[in-house]
């Protein structure tokens, strides 16, 4: 992914696959994004992070702000790109379930070009990776809808420098859940990226590696 | 040879611009639904199947599906419980309680029992996990239906079985006190039967409760396969099963000929597969409602509405014709498939109440009798 590499050139970047997702396998006993954030910081340990940069997207960023949520201390910084996981009434997240994949993918992009890519056949191999992928994301997000209702009480816990990117358009978690998470996270600072939808990384590199660049630099 | 009607109490007065609409089931509005005519037809329907029962049919089904046009019965025990004062023979057959669906399967063990005891014993207990698009009806998450299937069984026939109290602790279902009065009035318990599609899961262990297998909704020639499997399972497993252990549920359309009888059906079976089942394949199958690799499978499979009315005759998906003929065809369908239970569905869709009873009535004389007779 472009993004990973640029940012990758300065950095040292590590971007697992979750469990239940590419290549990692889901186990049986992975059911909420609270075991997610033990199986990171097992990794955090297995890798010897100590304190190290989070950024999460989407699913990514509900269990990025749950692991800060008990493990701030782990984190120079916070970075959370269009997340799930915190519940806004007035804005509920998108019911991916209730669509086909093409619908799902369609719904994550502003310009609907950037769909095309990811609705090419798969051959046996690739569907039953996103099948793996799809069941995952019911596992954890089924109902509560992608989000943990307790989380907005446990944000204050996250007490470094956090980054909210948000694309304007995203459909999926619309922009006012941005505004949510800046202003219930003590030290947030919210980046909106016009023409955008909810995965700024795919479909905004640039605007998306500056503003985290920018807010690296200061940090 | 046992014979059952089954009603699945259709809600047949769908929008005028329903064929714009991609679902009859989760998100087709219940304005739609309206009481009074909602009244007028539970009772009929209701009537429908004593009127089988007077007819000489060994029992009646009802079912549980929820939120949609196909079917009016959220709650099959409350139909079982409306009949089972009136009928004062032939079966009920509970086809089935969706109990992967229930956040507390020890009511239904509490229902059954009540109705197998107010019945003396003529409860058929049939359990389902219900059919994907109640995963989306019920907010339920779809990856624990098999698992919350198979613990809710378990605790079920467990309640019915051994003497309470006793502790059940299962990872979806915990109990303190398992200990519901009544108890079933049949000892072990009412027969248990398992209504399916066929997947592979189903089948093995189905077999190995030796539990009879009903097929839905399906061609010919899967049910034969899928039935040839539940054998081979029953063979590996030690046993041969009996006829009585395999069941096939049909539409059936008689008619006094053969060409009314498909001029009259066409509408009816069309309206079944085409507006009641209707709904996308996201709908049907929602993740982990299948195993990844039976997903991955039913992702090649047509969808009802690519079959003509053509297809669904035959393909035998459906049996229709003047008695004669669907006599001939019953016998020999029965004897290939070696079944020795059949489910008829003889109101289907848009079918009038006199139209339902005349199918009843052509089934039970001209049909039942010559098919017992051949046993």
């Amino acid at each position: 992914m472009p993004a990973l590499e640029r940012l990758a050139a300065r950095y040292r970047v590590i971007a697992p696959d979750l469990l239940g997702f590419g290549e990692s396998d889901r186990p049986d006993w992975l059911d909420t994004t609270t075991d997610y954030v033990y199986h990171l910081l097992d990794l955090w340990d297995a890798l010897d992070l100590g304190q190290a940069h989070l950024v999460g997207v989407s699913l990514g960023g509900w269990i990025a702000a749950e692991f800060a949520t008990v493990a701030s201390h782990r984190l120079r910084s916070l970075t959370l790109v269009d997340a799930l996981g915190l519940e806004v009434s007035s804005a509920p997240i998108l019911d991916l379930f209730a669509l086909s994949f093409e619908e799902q993918v369609r719904a994550m992009f502003f310009h609907p070009a950037q769909a095309e890519p990811y609705l090419q056949p798969l051959d046996r191999e690739g569907q039953l990776r996103r099948l793996k992928g799809q069941v995952t994301a019911a596992r954890v997000g089924w109902n509560p809808l992608l989000v943990n209702p307790k989380l907005r009480l446990r944000l204050h816990h996250i007490g470094v420098p956090t980054l909210v990117i948000w694309g304007a358009q995203d459909r999926v978690a619309p922009v006012e859940v941005a505004e949510a998470w800046h202003s219930a996270i003590a030290q947030a600072r919210v980046a909106i990226l016009p023409e955008c939808g909810h995965l700024p990384p795919i479909e905004q590199p640039e605007g998306f590696c500056g503003a985290v660049e920018e807010f690296l630099a200061t940090v | 040879m046992q014979f059952y009607f089954f009603h699945l109490m259709p809600w047949p007065t769908l929008p005028d611009d329903f064929d714009q609409r991609h679902a009859a089931w989760v998100d087709l509005s219940n304005r739609y639904f309206d009481p009074v005519a909602g009244h007028a037809l539970y009772n009929r329907y209701l009537d429908e199947l004593e009127y089988a029962i007077q007819l000489g049919f060994d029992g009646v089904c009802v079912n549980e599906h929820h939120q949609n046009a196909y079917g009016l019965m959220p709650a099959p025990n409350i139909m079982a419980a409306a009949l089972s004062r009136r009928l004062t023979r032939g079966k009920i057959a509970l086809v089935g309680n969706a109990i992967s669906l229930r956040d507390n399967p020890l009511r239904v063990a509490e229902e059954v029992a009540m109705l197998d005891v107010i019945t003396g014993g003529r409860i058929i207990s049939a359990f389902v996990r219900g059919i994907g698009a109640e995963y989306h009806s019920m907010s339920l998450n779809p990856t624990y239906s098999r698992e919350r299937f198979d613990e809710a069984h378990d605790l079920i026939i467990r309640a019915w079985t051994e003497p309470g109290p006793f502790r059940f602790e299962g990872k979806h279902y915990r109990f303190r006190y398992v200990n519901p009065w009544p108890r079933p009035f049949q000892s072990p318990h009412p027969p248990i039967w398992i209504p399916s599609q066929g997947s592979a899961e189903t089948i093995e262990w189905a077999a190995a409760k030796r539990y009879p297998f009903i097929l839905v909704y399906s061609s010919l020639a899967t049910i034969k396969a899928r039935m040839d499997g539940y054998r081979a399972a029953c063979e590996r497993l030690g046993y041969r099963p009996d006829p009585e252990q395999l069941g096939w549920m049909c539409p059936v359309y008689l008619a006094d000929s053969e060409a009314k009888a498909h001029e009259a059906a066409r509408q009816h079976i069309l309206w079944l597969f085409h507006k009641g089942l209707k709904m996308p394949q996201h709908y049907f199958f929602p993740p982990g409602y299948l195993t990844e690799t039976s997903q991955f499978l039913v992702g090649t499979r047509r969808h009802f509405s690519e079959y003509t009315y053509e297809d669904f005759v035959k393909e035998g998906w459906v049996l229709v014709g003047d008695p004669k003929s669907v006599r001939d065809q019953l016998k020999q369908h029965l004897r290939q498939l070696g079944a020795g239970l059949f489910l008829a569905l003889l109101q289907i869709g848009t079918m009038s109440h006199w139209e339902t009873v005349r199918n009843l009535e052509l089934f039970a004389q001209e049909v039942i009798p010559a098919v017992k007779s051949q046993d």
